[in-house]
């Protein structure tokens, strides 16, 4: 009988699959229960409250990564090319940064680009969605004999935990091969989150059960699972008994309101969207206030083969709202010195337009990154692609660059390797170089 | 194929071994297969590798022993036991396997397999045979290291923490109280910055006091949301190399604004959410490093504001944020689409 069916067997479901699920929301175990042996790791995290040395000087302490699933188009955003015939209907914004142009869909972006750096000169080497998703993620191909953890995972590992009550690393609206905590123990997993407006589910004691009465029961389970832990003093099992003291901490918390929309003012709901994007920036900023280190928001969409103008109409008002929000409301509460904002994508588009589908097609060998905040220099473009949009011309920057560049913003030791289960050697951005340019 | 006779199988069983007698000779029978299949990526940088960056792939070297024998997270050889060295592990992988060796041409032969499984298990000996060594038949032009990224907080923090050598831990541990997080600005440094994540709830002007014993050392502190008071200002300003303090959402208000004349490093003030008001502001011209300071949802006006941008026009003073009007109507997408 294993632990769980002993559990099972010996208590009310209800209450049983409650603790479950948030010890698994929590702490990453959703989808892979008792694989993993996190316990020295967390104790690394839980050791934390005294004194660490990072590497460099980091320049921020927090990542909000906003990443735009399907592949953006680099010359109906952030890369246009005015006059050029692979531009199309797509019309250029004068923006606070001279010489900087942008979509004119971006109004109210507009007005920040002053914060932002524009980085043009993204090039990859994967034209498919699910190795470009990963690839930019872990800095590696994707490979059948290994999983690389994303950056949030790394952070987590190499730079640990702020908040010891609150997951180190969320992930708000996942999707296959967004963030993972790849070949690190489970606890180096975000918590998924499915609907910002949801929050974190099951966390709040039912209001019928009492404190007192909860905590006789949680010294009940302990008691009733006293004699098999004795008898299977395995470190699997002691994990999982880790993972509900944790759960429990949560919930007993303060920490917990970081998951609360409800708390915000009416009025600043709005202006982030009222969309799972734009709630999911909201949800990321307080996610960021309460110290949770690496945010990922996903917005999908953008694989715009078929109508692709038709659809930055409905796609960039979203981005455009949500992240000069973001933007605007991190800077008001002085945070976003402190908070790297990064917008990815896993490609760009073809500047070519495919006239019967009036779409674009995969690009990956130049595409458009953003990075605002976080010690980055504002308006300024970094790299330069041709009067096409086709390559890239000037200060390309492969995805371990990227990558290096925000390890190196948030102080994380580049060269510090780790090793997988099976003993081969693994860095933060693969080979990836930090551009100094971008640094302030 | 025709039937073997048993005893003839029974033979080869027994004669092979027999056959196999003979030493594997490094230099005779592995080094051709490794020169011919390996050495285009696993080689002498400035004579077999292609391509134009000239380094052995995955850093290992095939061309010397004593490359052979270093270390690349496992052992490349481990004298009789193939299944612990690389070298025998990597080309005997399945084929269709991403990792298989050499990744191009095909596997190597069964025979050539099995003649490497054999030299490691007969103690991998190299015989006189020794290769290129460090040192010699390098790339003539060695990769310059790239020149360590910097920033203005860098440059800051070495400027400040010239000459100061890192505190003792236990030192540090008493000043955390088991409530603050402590941590080295960069690796070696001697100056700190200073949280107190999800322990703001306990943190009063006496976890202050014991931060205090850090003195000088401290120059990012961050006490938002914490019970801190007016009273805990006075300590603060006594922390000389502090360059960044954050105060946003406690009950500080201008009678602790002004204790911290003294402090001449800071550049980064956060007031949002604090008590602060108009009363306040002028005491910030006694900061002569000051760039930013947040006053969002403060009591201080915006004629106040205006008159303190005009005093310090190099000063970022931050109000409300700009945002995203309301006046249109909702912009989610029309129609829904998955990627892929």
């Amino acid at each position: 009988m294993s632990f769980r069916d002993l559990a099972r067997s010996s208590d009310p479901e209800s209450r049983r699959s409650f603790l479950r699920g948030l010890a698994a929301s929590c702490l990453g175990l959703a989808s892979y229960p008792l694989i993993a042996s996190p316990a020295l790791a967390a104790a690394r995290d839980l050791a934390a409250f005294g004194a660490r040395s990072p590497a460099p000087t980091a320049t921020a302490r927090s990542v909000i990564y906003l990443y735009m699933s399907g592949g953006m188009s680099h010359l109906d955003t952030f890369d246009l090319k005015p006059g050029a015939e692979t531009q199309g209907p797509t019309l250029p914004l004068k923006t606070a940064v001279d010489d900087l142009f942008i979509s004119s869909q971006f109004e109210n972006l507009a007005g920040l680009m002053d914060r932002v750096a524009v980085i043009n000169g993204m090039f990859s080497s994967q034209g498919a969605h699910l190795q470009g998703r990963y690839k930019l993620h872990t800095g590696y191909d994707l490979r059948g004999t290994i999983a690389h953890p994303s950056l949030g995972a790394w952070l987590q590992k190499l730079g640990g935990r702020l908040n010891p009550n609150l997951p180190a690393h969320v992930a708000i609206n996942p999707e296959l091969h967004t963030a993972s905590a790849g070949f690190f123990p489970s606890e180096y997993a975000p918590l998924p989150i499915g609907d910002p407006e949801q929050g974190l589910a099951h966390a709040h004691r039912p209001e019928s059960v009492s404190d007192a009465a909860y905590q006789r029961r949680l010294a009940r389970l302990a008691r009733m699972n006293a004699a098999f832990r004795e008898k299977y003093d395995v470190t699997r099992v002691r994990d999982y008994d880790e993972m509900y003291a944790q759960a429990v901490k949560l919930m007993a918390s303060r920490d917990l309101a970081a998951f609360d929309l409800g708390a915000e003012d009416e009025d600043l709901r709005d202006a982030y969207g009222r969309n799972q994007f734009g709630q999911g920036c909201l949800l990321a900023r307080r996610l960021v206030e309460h110290d949770v280190r690496f945010v990922e928001v996903v917005m999908g969409g953008w694989d715009t083969h078929d109508e692709n103008f038709d659809r930055m109409e409905d796609l960039c008002p979203v981005l455009d709202r949500g992240l000069a929000a973001l933007l605007a409301d991190l800077e008001a509460r002085g945070l976003l010195e402190d908070t790297l904002v990064v917008l990815a994508t896993e490609f760009g588009r073809s500047p070519e337009i495919k006239s019967e589908r009036n779409g674009r097609d995969h690009h990956p060998k130049a595409f458009s990154c953003l990075l605002a905040g976080g010690g980055v220099k504002g308006g300024v473009r970094w790299g330069r692609t041709c009067e096409r949009g086709i390559d890239v011309v000037e200060n390309r920057v492969t995805v371990p660059d990227f990558n290096a560049t925000i390890a190196q913003a948030l102080g994380l030791p580049l060269d510090e390797v780790i090793h997988s289960a099976s003993g081969r050697p693994f860095t933060v951005a693969d080979k990836g170089q930090p551009v100094s340019g971008l640094f302030a | 194929m025709r039937p073997v006779h048993p005893f003839a199988a029974f033979l080869l069983l027994v004669a092979a071994p027999l056959v196999a007698q003979e030493k594997v000779d490094f230099a005779r029978d592995v080094q051709p297969i490794l020169s011919r299949s390996c050495y285009e990526c696993h080689g002498n940088p400035a004579t077999d590798l292609k391509g134009p960056s000239k380094r052995p792939k995955g850093n290992l070297r095939l061309d010397g022993k004593s490359y052979m024998l270093e270390r690349h997270g496992e052992a490349v050889l481990t004298a009789g036991k193939p299944a612990s060295s690389l070298l025998y592990e990597l080309i005997a992988l399945p084929k269709g396997d991403p990792d298989l060796m050499p990744p191009e041409g095909g596997p190597l032969k069964a025979d050539e397999q099995a003649l490497i499984r054999r030299w490691i298990e007969e103690g991998a000996d190299f015989g006189a045979w020794e290769g290129n060594k460090p040192g010699a038949g390098q790339s003539p032009v060695p990769a310059a290291a790239p020149a360590p990224v910097t920033s203005s907080r860098s440059r800051l923090y070495e400027e400040l923490g010239r000459g100061l050598e890192p505190l003792p831990a236990d030192r540090l541990a008493a000043a955390a109280g088991g409530i603050a997080l402590i941590e080295a600005v960069a690796q070696g440094s001697g100056l700190y910055r200073v949280a107190f994540s999800a322990h703001e709830a306990e943190v009063d002007d006496a976890a202050v006091k014991r931060l205090a014993t850090l003195g000088d050392r401290i120059v990012e502190l961050r006490l938002g949301r914490s019970r801190v008071t007016d009273k805990a200002l006075a300590l603060i300003a006594g922390m000389e190399r502090l360059a960044r303090l954050d105060l946003r959402e406690t009950a500080v208000g201008d009678a602790g604004l002004a204790k911290l004349a003294g402090a001449k490093e800071l550049r980064y003030l956060n007031l949002f959410g604090t008590k602060v008001s108009d009363a306040g502001l002028p005491l910030l011209v006694e900061l002569p490093r000051l760039e930013s300071v947040y006053l969002w949802r403060t009591a201080v006006s915006e004629d106040a504001v205006a008159v303190l941008r005009k005093r310090l026009p190099k000063l970022s003073v931050v109000t409300a944020p700009r945002l995203p009007a309301n006046d249109e109507e909702e912009p989610a997408p029309r129609r829904r689409r998955q990627a892929n």
